[in-house]
């Protein structure tokens, strides 16, 4: 599949695995309330058992009968207990009071109160008593008034302190009861009696009962959704590490020290417990009254719009722990021990670099120290824990002692001469790198007896009978350049006179035709000879490796083109047909503009004086990958009974009973020239083809 | 022309001899020398108008006696050498020789260099003014008439066809520069160049044929082989 389809698929899935766990949280979160709000919630088996519950339905009661006669406040007194229930049970309970009230600076009022279902079935029900007088201790003003309430209700009094109640106390009384400042009277006295029936209270053992299921219901919703949680943490993680590439968006997250990224997921998972929690405290609360509907509803919505964020950024932390281990630099990533696994990755990369910069005699000294070294530290570790186990046992700690002292002593000894051989062998190195680099005399100063000294010594003879043997050489091939300069002189000169006085014996018309005759035949020869002998010492310039060169790019093709039009005159006269090809695109090398012209010269020379009358001579110039080629290809008018080798030969002639205008120089001269140049001169006798091959290595930008 | 004076200087007086003939037939007198020292007394009492010297001599050698001539006169100067290498022409030309025949030579050569040398110094007498002219590109023995569509071969004219006269004028208007023969075609004709060496090298022959002395070893008109063609820069 394409990758692009994979990322948007992944994208996709996680998007939905964080939409589901979100969605689970705030229904998690809902259950929770759920399960808070309930009274069974907060309630325990032995309350019911002690009659908690009906007890507080009759409370529920005797507050409803107290806001109905304007003793208490309407929100007051329905803690724990559900309205709903309430009202239902108003028929299956009865209230009886018998009141003595004090209204304040009059006379005492008996009041007798029936309220709910007094005709109700009362057998096997509950019936809650409880009589209240007022503490005679508590001093009382003229009006009545409790002394110190008098400046109404600071906070500071409960009113049921100022009472002294009996009976079933289990329930809270409506305070409004018992001092009432908005009427302005006070309870004196009074017997309160409420009854419930069996009925009524089977009603609310069933409420319980319903509740309790719904609270199993709850936690088990919330178990499952934990638990879904959970495997959508580890879905997320799976999915995360199935992603190909990290969006550039989080690659900064990455860079963030792991430790932070734990810290920042521990707060972020302590905040969605939190939410948790706090939904839960809010919820018991609102059970148990302490808080109304629309506060738990306020925090609900807080938690709902705060879980989804809080789960997302949660991911991200997982995201980005995810990629760390994939990408294996979890621990780089971390503070702790990033850092330091950076710092001793870096210095020993640093070391490495170190060693790698000595060079290879360096290395191989800097080990042998380095071990030395760590040698004589051993041993001085040895004689300090001696020293230290003295104490313990004194011929133990004098053995480890003298152990380290004498290893110590040797050891310094050795590491002492190889430091110093090793001193010796660097300067034979650098013997030999002066020798390398041209400087054959170089001595050193290693002292005599060492080891390397003869090796030295040695050396030093070697460079020593180099040098001498490349000054001969030298003076040799002068020798040998100023032989050729002085016989061409002593050629030349003669020669010189010979070629005057023949051509001024041309010139004499007094001559017999016999006489005329042989100064033609001289004038021939003598020209020839002259011919000869600039060959002869052409080529022993060029081969005694003195020649001087000046390379310069040329091309091959144009090389040809202008020698062929150059001897235009002798292809004609030799009536031969020259099929001239061209196939190399890149025909540029490097020769000597000169010489190149003479080896061409001297090869096509060579093929129009020996070919046969008839037959075509083929030039081909073609290329390889870096190599320029050059063929003449001609076939002999002769059998050519001789090698490659004996026509190389500086003498050979092609024929050699024929006399004719060549000299045999021209391939040999051809040759030299080539190689002076760089090229290569083949020649390939097949039969009565005559091949000639020169090549040179192609000149391209690159090749210098 | 008959007052016409050379002096030949050589130590091998066999080749004086065969030179002192054969100029005589063409005309000139002839003044002998054998070293250095009997040469420059020689020009200090005559009046010579071309000196021929050879270069390996015993007392002054050749090159040296070119350098003190140069300070007192400014005759044509022909040397002879057995040398054939370039570096020694190159030397004995910056001594201030005006050309340079190798031994061995054909007599009829030489003859030919002292008539183009005796030609050129005469004419430069009377045409000195002429390098300063507009219409004149001069080298060496060289000038290009501009007006008159000519060369004047040591002063002696040369008729040129329209495309030689373009050649040369772009050759000598570039002194020392080589010339692809498709550059070379491209100015002159201009045209597009393909395949034209043969066009271009069959008028650089026609050419050289018309200004050189020896064909096959010009002076002026040089192939660089493998690479084009140039115009020698000369004094």
């Amino acid at each position: 599949m394409d990758t692009k389809w994979k990322r948007w698929i992944n994208t996709l899935c996680i998007a939905v695995v964080l939409c589901l766990m979100a969605a689970g949280g705030v229904y998690g979160i809902n259950g929770t309330n759920g399960a808070a709000s309930l009274q069974a919630g907060v309630s325990m088996d032995e309350f019911q058992e002690n009659g908690y519950f009906t007890n507080l339905y009759q409370q529920g009661l005797l507050f409803q009968w107290a806001q109905e006669q304007g003793y208490a406040l309407e929100s007051e007194g329905y803690q724990g207990i559900s309205e709903d229930l309430l009202s239902k049970l108003k028929d299956e309970m009865a209230l009886d009071a018998a009141l003595v009230i004090k209204p304040y600076g009059k006379r005492t009022v008996q009041e007798e109160t029936q309220y709910g279902n007094q005709k109700a079935d009362f057998r096997g029900g509950n019936t809650m008593e409880m009589t209240i007088a007022r503490d005679q201790s508590e001093p009382v003003n003229r009006a009545g008034q409790f002394t110190q309430w008098e400046n109404g209700y600071d906070g500071e009094y409960d009113p049921e302190a100022f009472y002294q109640v009996s009976g079933d106390m289990m329930i809270t009384l409506p305070e409004g009861l018992l001092i009432n400042g908005e009427e302005g009277q006070r309870l004196e006295s009074g017997t309160i009696r409420i009854r419930i029936t069996q009925k009524g209270m089977d009603l609310i053992e069933q409420e319980y009962k319903k509740e309790q299921t719904q609270l199993i219901q709850y936690v088990k919703e919330i178990t499952v959704i934990l638990a879904l949680e959970a495997v959508g943490c580890i879905l997320l993680i799976i999915l995360f590490a199935l992603q190909e590439k990290r969006t550039r968006f989080f690659r900064w997250l990455d860079h963030i020290w792991w430790e932070v990224i734990v810290v920042a997921a521990f707060w972020i998972g302590v905040g969605i417990l939190g939410l948790c929690a706090w939904t839960w405290g809010v919820s018991q609360d609102y059970a148990t009254g302490l808080t109304d509907r629309t506060q738990v509803d306020l925090i609900m919505m807080i938690c709902w719009f705060a879980l989804p964020g809080l789960i997302a950024l949660f991911a991200v932390c997982i995201q980005t722990t995810v990629w760390r281990i994939k990408e294996h630099n979890l621990l780089d990533s971390t503070l702790c021990v990033g850092y330091f696994r950076k710092w001793y990755r870096n210095s020993k990369k640093r070391r490495e670099l170190e060693y790698e910069a000595m060079s290879f005699e360096q290395q191989h000294v800097e080990d042998r120290i380095r071990q030395y070294r760590l040698g004589r530290r051993i041993l001085i570790v040895f004689i300090i824990f001696g020293v230290g186990i003295m104490n313990l046992s004194g011929v133990l700690g004098l053995g480890f002692i003298i152990l380290g002292a004498v290893g110590l002593k040797y050891l310094v000894r050795y590491s002492d001469k190889y430091a110093a051989e090793q001193k010796d062998l660097n300067k034979l190195v650098e013997q030999i790198d002066r020798i390398a680099n041209g400087e054959l005399t170089a001595t050193t100063d290693i002292e005599e007896g060492t080891i390397y000294y003869d090796y030295s010594q040695k050396l030093a003879n070697i460079g020593n009978g180099m040098e001498k043997a490349l000054e001969d050489q030298m003076r040799n091939e002068r020798m040998k350049i100023d032989l050729i300069t002085n016989v061409s002189h002593d050629l030349k000169t003669p020669l010189t006179s010979i070629i005057g006085y023949v051509d001024l014996l041309s010139r004499d018309e007094t001559l017999s035709p016999e006489a005329k005759d042989y100064v033609r035949i001289l004038t021939q020869k003598t020209e020839r000879l002259k011919n000869i002998i600039s060959d002869l010492f052409e080529l022993a310039k060029s081969t005694s490796g003195n020649a001087k060169i000046s390379m310069e790019v040329m091309d091959m093709r144009r090389l040809l083109e202008q020698t062929l039009v150059d001897m235009e005159d002798k292809i004609e006269a030799s009536g031969f047909h020259i099929r001239f090809q061209c196939t190399a695109q890149n025909t540029k090398f490097l020769g000597d503009v000169n010489r190149m012209y003479r080896v061409v010269q001297n090869v096509l020379e060579n093929a129009l004086k020996y070919s046969m009358k008839g037959t075509r001579i083929f030039i081909d110039i073609s290329e390889t990958a870096d190599r320029l080629k050059l063929e003449v290809v001609n076939t002999a008018s002769y059998e050519m009974d001789f090698t490659e080798e004996e026509i190389m030969e500086r003498f050979a002639r092609a024929e050699k009973s024929r006399t004719s205008e060549g000299n045999g120089l021209g391939l040999s001269i051809a040759d030299s020239f080539t190689q002076n140049c760089g090229g290569k001169f083949g020649i390939e006798i097949r039969g009565d083809q005559f091949r000639v091959e020169i090549s040179f290595q192609k000149y391209t930008e690159k090749v210098k | 022309m008959n007052q016409t004076k050379i002096l030949v200087v050589d130590d091998d007086r066999e080749i004086v001899g065969a030179i002192k003939k054969r100029l005589e037939l063409e005309g000139y007198q002839v003044l002998a020398a054998y070293d250095g020292l009997e040469a420059m007394d020689m020009l200090m009492s005559q009046d010579v108008q071309l000196l021929i010297i050879d270069v390996m001599m015993p007392k002054m050698d050749g090159l040296s006696a070119t350098m003190k001539i140069r300070e007192s006169k400014n005759i044509p100067i022909i040397i002879l050498s057995a040398k054939t290498e370039e570096s020694d022409k190159i030397l004995g030309l910056s001594m201030g020789a005006d050309d340079y025949v190798s031994k061995p030579f054909r007599p009829d050569e030489l003859v030919a260099r002292v008539k183009s040398q005796l030609r050129r110094y005469m004419q430069l007498g009377s045409m000195s003014s002429a390098k300063q002219s507009k219409d004149k590109i001069v080298n060496g023995g060289l000038i290009l008439d501009t007006e008159g569509k000519r060369i004047l071969v040591d002063g002696e004219p040369v008729k040129l066809t329209a495309t030689e006269y373009k050649i040369l004028y772009l050759l000598m208007n570039h002194l020392g520069r080589v010339f692809s023969a498709d550059e070379i075609y491209e100015r002159v004709w201009q045209e597009e160049a393909y395949a034209t060496e043969n066009t271009v090298m069959v008028h650089i022959r026609r050419i050289r044929e018309k200004i050189e002395i020896d064909t096959k070893n010009p002076k002026y008109l040089k192939v660089v082989w493998g690479i084009g063609y140039k115009m020698e820069k000369m004094d």
